[in-house]
């Protein structure tokens, strides 16, 4: 079951990285796990950006989470923490999309300075709920899972439209004899009239 | 105001309309023939220009309303010497139209209004315009670091954060060329050189956009190129797949950028980035050949219906076929009927048998 846990911006500063906004979804955790579970997934993003290169992906498993860090050139970094199934590339692209967002939507002039409370980015809570689920969330996915539907909708249809064809091909025997029949028909009755006419 | 004028003697009262640029343009060649509203020819006189530029400038130090009337009562003179005195009226109506702006409280309030948003639209396709040119030349450095084609001196850091950089100034070009569409134009009269400005403006982002994205694949290719030659050299292959698309030009520059040393250190990093570009292309692949696939389907589809389509004509011509013989033949069973039941065989098959029996009774009798 694919689940994503939480979604951080951070940014990687000279010597540490610090977090801009983070959303957590950590409604699978005991309640009183929670604070101890979202500290440690803070402190895990951080030693991750930290560790990761500017414009470079890595994707870690930690324990029976999946950690997927992208940091990007300027220095503006992405995590999502998530179960073992959730596919990487979506992983991808949603930090990617999120980070570009959160670009047009905070001046990059805060970055360096900005902390959770600070800076305003209330979609980043939605994504997260959103991405969920993977499959309806990604486009490329969506696509291809409308693609496969239609494509099996299809191979239905070509089958349908098959025995239509026996079926018509039938037909066409019968109307044939139908035909022949009838013709029969109206020569014996021509016979009977022709014959002998009192 | 008319008592200014005439108080510069040295001047026939004529008057002159430096208004806006625009109403300017239009009202030359209509005040080639006219008679200015005193009544007087226009005529030529040399000194009455100088003159009148000092004039102008002089009523500026004048009251606001003088001004104000002065500007509008003045018709713009055409000139027919040869002298260019376009810069002298360019300054003076800069001049005006500076004071102008300032002081909205002309003798048509409406009239002030227009002019103003008039000269916000223009102001703000200054602003664009030069915009474009300075992403221009952004670009037309990029253009000179993609095409560098040198082994080692390829400089990725300064072309991917130009590209970066041409891509943001690109989308905030977008915004405010949309910004200014909205805007508000004034008069009918300005409608249609604002309509044409914004898409003047518009057609150069698009053909800059165009550039931008030839330079990207001028790019990529050279990287594979150079990708392939450093195979030669060096006999590790980079982890480099695929066609880089806009959005993954970054790690595939730092990639190649970074190649050259600690390869094998780096690749342990490399391999994530490459296999999420990797995965993309396959999904993308994957998503190329179903739509391929079913459109083969569709064709498919097609012919088997065309087919049939004929097949169903068959079944129609055989049904009409049966339709007329029966029908004939109903008819002649009709015929045959009507033979039975009429009289004329019964009387015929009656006295035919009389005559028969008459004829063996007496046969035999006889």
């Amino acid at each position: 079951m694919v689940k994503v846990y939480a979604l951080l911006i951070l940014y990687k500063g000279i010597n540490n990285a610090s977090i801009l906004k983070g959303a957590y979804d950590l409604r699978s955790f005991s309640y009183f796990q929670r604070s101890s579970v979202q500290e440690f997934m803070t402190f895990v993003s951080k030693t991750m950006v930290e560790r990761t290169h500017p414009a470079s992906r890595q994707s870690v498993k930690e324990g029976e989470y999946m950690l997927q860090v992208y940091v990007r050139a300027d220095n503006l970094a992405g995590v999502l923490i998530s179960d073992h199934e959730y596919p990487n590339r979506v992983a991808h692209t949603l930090i990617t999309k999120t980070l570009d967002e959160f670009t047009a939507a905070v001046p990059s002039s805060t970055w360096a300075t900005g902390k959770e409370s600070t800076i305003d980015f209330p979609s980043l809570a939605l994504h997260l709920e959103k991405y969920q689920n993977p499959k309806e969330a990604d486009a490329l996915t969506k696509i291809q899972n409308d693609l496969d539907e239609t494509k099996i909708i299809l191979h239905d249809t070509i089958k349908a439209v098959l025995e239509r064809g026996e079926k018509l091909d039938d037909l066409v025997a019968k109307s044939d004899s139908l035909s022949m029949h009838s013709k029969a028909f109206y020569k014996t009755a021509a016979k009977t009239n022709s014959c002998c006419n009192f | 105001m008319k008592v200014k004028t005439e108080d510069y003697n040295a001047m026939l009262p004529r008057r002159r309309n430096i208004g806006v640029t625009e109403r300017l343009l239009e009202t030359e060649t209509d005040s080639y023939n006219k008679l200015d509203k005193k009544g007087v020819h226009y005529g030529e006189s040399r000194p009455y220009e100088n003159s009148s530029n000092s004039k102008s400038t002089l009523i500026l130090k004048s009251s606001d309303q003088d001004v104000f009337k002065f500007l509008e009562e003045f018709v713009f003179e055409p000139v027919m010497a040869s002298r260019d005195r376009t810069s002298e009226f360019i300054s003076t109506v800069r001049s005006l139209q500076g004071r102008f702006l300032n002081k909205p409280t002309v003798r048509d309030d409406r009239k002030a209004a227009v002019l103003e948003t008039y000269s916000q639209f223009m102001s703000m396709a200054k602003v664009i315009s030069k915009n474009i040119t300075s992403t221009y030349t952004k670009l037309e450095k990029l253009a000179l670091l993609a095409k560098r084609k040198s082994l080692f001196d390829d400089r990725p850091t300064e072309i991917q954060e130009l590209t970066y950089i041409i891509k943001g100034d690109l989308n905030s070009l977008n915004q405010q060329i949309a910004r200014l569409g909205e805007m508000p134009r004034g008069r009918r009269s300005m409608h249609s050189h604002s309509s044409s400005v914004v898409l003047a403006l518009q057609s150069r982002l698009a053909s800059m956009s165009n550039q931008f994205k030839q330079v990207l694949e001028v790019r990529s290719e050279n990287l594979k190129q150079q990708n392939s030659r450093r195979e030669q050299f060096s006999r590790v292959t980079p982890v480099v797949k695929e066609v880089p698309s806009l959005l993954q030009q970054d790690e595939v520059s730092i990639d190649l950028g970074e190649a050259t040393s600690l390869q094998a250190q780096q690749f342990a990093f490399r391999d994530d980035t490459d296999s999420y570009v990797q995965q993309r292309a396959e999904t993308m692949h994957n998503i190329e050949s179903t739509i391929v696939e079913l459109g083969g389907i569709f064709q498919q589809l097609a012919h088997m219906v065309k087919e049939q389509d004929e097949a169903i004509g068959r079944i129609d011509a055989n049904i009409h076929e049966a339709e007329m013989n029966v029908e004939a033949g109903h008819r002649e069973i009709l015929k045959y009927f009507q033979n039975v039941t009429g009289n004329r065989a019964l009387m015929f098959k009656v006295f035919g048998v009389l005559i028969f029996f008459f004829i063996f009774f007496v046969v035999f009798m006889a």
